[in-house]
């Protein structure tokens, strides 16, 4: 699979032509990424601050992690959508950073996490599932996402 | 697959990515502080 | 006037040794950026998961009480990190920031949201023994929740859009809108 032939595609695609032309529409779009980036961010603090015991002690977990996987799910299809768009406008840039390429990793990385294992494994009760593994899958999935928002931030920088 | 399967693969996961993103960051350290290194010797 | 005194305050820090040191540093500059940016999923993630409690949309079989008071810790944390930083970067870049129309717009927005949160915590410290349990809580819960959300997007949004030069003070602008960014050079030249 030639990487570069696709983001040759994206950079002359119809898509670029509005994110590069309408500097507004690429601003309002970007707020959105924003915005959806930090309810994604909110809602796996709540549940993955649960699981470790630090918020929301006194609501079952179960209920946090279904209610804030509901949430998750909206920001993150936002995410991608604006992602997608603005990286249109940028996409030959965008091929030759390294943290573009961290980001993706991680975000790829993150995604089969949260649905084939954080999800599935979630769905039993949380009790029978060893405290250690829960305060485990926390600490790995905020690490990964935080990495994932970081390292978008930082494409700005470098 | 069943949950004891699940949760050490889980497990084993969460610590390789755990670990994988403290080097992430150790060697983004080290560049840094090589920068500063070069900059003010 | 208060646009004069806001610029000669701006400049007065633009003086500053540390000011030009965090501005010029690499590093330093885009860290403090950064963790203003990511605490918000601390403070503004926590205000989304109340405000959806208090919308009726998540968290329907927790009582709304309980949310509130749990997460309000935590937001206020990422709060006070979200203001140190904010003014961290302020005083990197006093001039620009102070004449920003976005930044302007920010601080009146957040004035805005400060006043609606202290007066939805007041209508629900009074009233929410009544409809604690409810799933979806009663019309002026819900309009103050929405204008919460509403409020501290655009907060954010106009923070965002500080990034863009579009109405700084070296573009061609009508009197009107130099004002407006306190553009007090600007102003002078216009006569």
């Amino acid at each position: 699979m030639d990487v570069f032939a696709f983001f040759q595609w994206l950079d002359t695609s119809w898509l670029a032509s509005i994110s590069k032309a309408y500097g507004g529409v690429f601003a309002v779009v970007q707020i959105f990424h924003l915005l959806a980036m930090l309810m994604l961010g909110g809602m796996v603090l709540a549940g993955d601050l649960r699981l470790l015991g630090v918020l929301l002690k006194d609501v079952p977990s179960e209920v946090v992690i279904e209610n804030t996987q509901k949430w998750f799910n909206v920001a993150l299809v936002v995410l991608l959508l604006s992602g997608i768009f603005m990286s249109s406008a940028v996409a030959i840039k965008l091929y030759y950073n390294s943290f573009f390429w961290a980001k993706m990793a991680s975000l790829a990385f993150g995604i089969f996490f949260v649905y084939t294992i954080r999800r599935p494994l979630l769905r039993y009760d949380h009790s029978t599932i060893n405290p250690w593994t829960l305060r485990l899958i926390a600490v790995a999935s905020m690490t990964t996402w935080f990495v994932v928002a970081a390292s978008g931030r930082w494409i700005g920088f470098s | 697959m069943g949950q004891a399967t699940l949760e050490k693969i889980a497990a084993g996961l969460s610590v390789a990515v755990i670990v994988a993103a403290v080097w992430f960051y150790w060697v983004q350290i080290l560049d840094v502080l090589e920068l500063l290194e070069m900059a003010y010797g | 006037m208060l646009n004069e005194l806001l610029l000669r305050f701006a400049e007065w820090m633009d003086t500053h040794a540390w000011s030009t040191a965090l501005h010029e540093s690499y590093y330093m500059y885009s860290w403090v950026e950064s963790t203003h940016v990511l605490t918000l999923a601390l403070f503004f993630g926590m205000l989304v998961v109340i405000d959806l409690r208090m919308l009726g949309w998540a968290f329907t079989s927790v009582p709304a009480s309980t949310i509130s008071r749990r997460l309000e810790t935590p937001m206020m944390i990422g709060f006070a990190i979200m203001v140190v930083s904010g003014l961290m970067l302020v005083y990197a870049v006093p001039v620009r920031t102070i004449n920003s129309i976005w930044f302007r717009m920010k601080m009146v927005l957040f004035v805005a949201a400060g006043i609606n949160a202290l007066l939805f915590r007041n209508k629900m410290k009074a009233a929410v023994d009544s409809w604690d349990n409810d799933p979806i809580p009663p019309k002026r819960m819900r309009t103050g929740a929405g204008a919460s959300l509403a409020l501290w997007s655009c907060v954010v949004a106009s923070g965002r859009l500080m990034a863009y030069d579009w109405y700084d003070c070296h573009q061609n602008m009508s009197y009107l809108m130099y004002w407006v960014a306190g553009c007090v050079h600007e102003m002078a030249e216009f006569e």
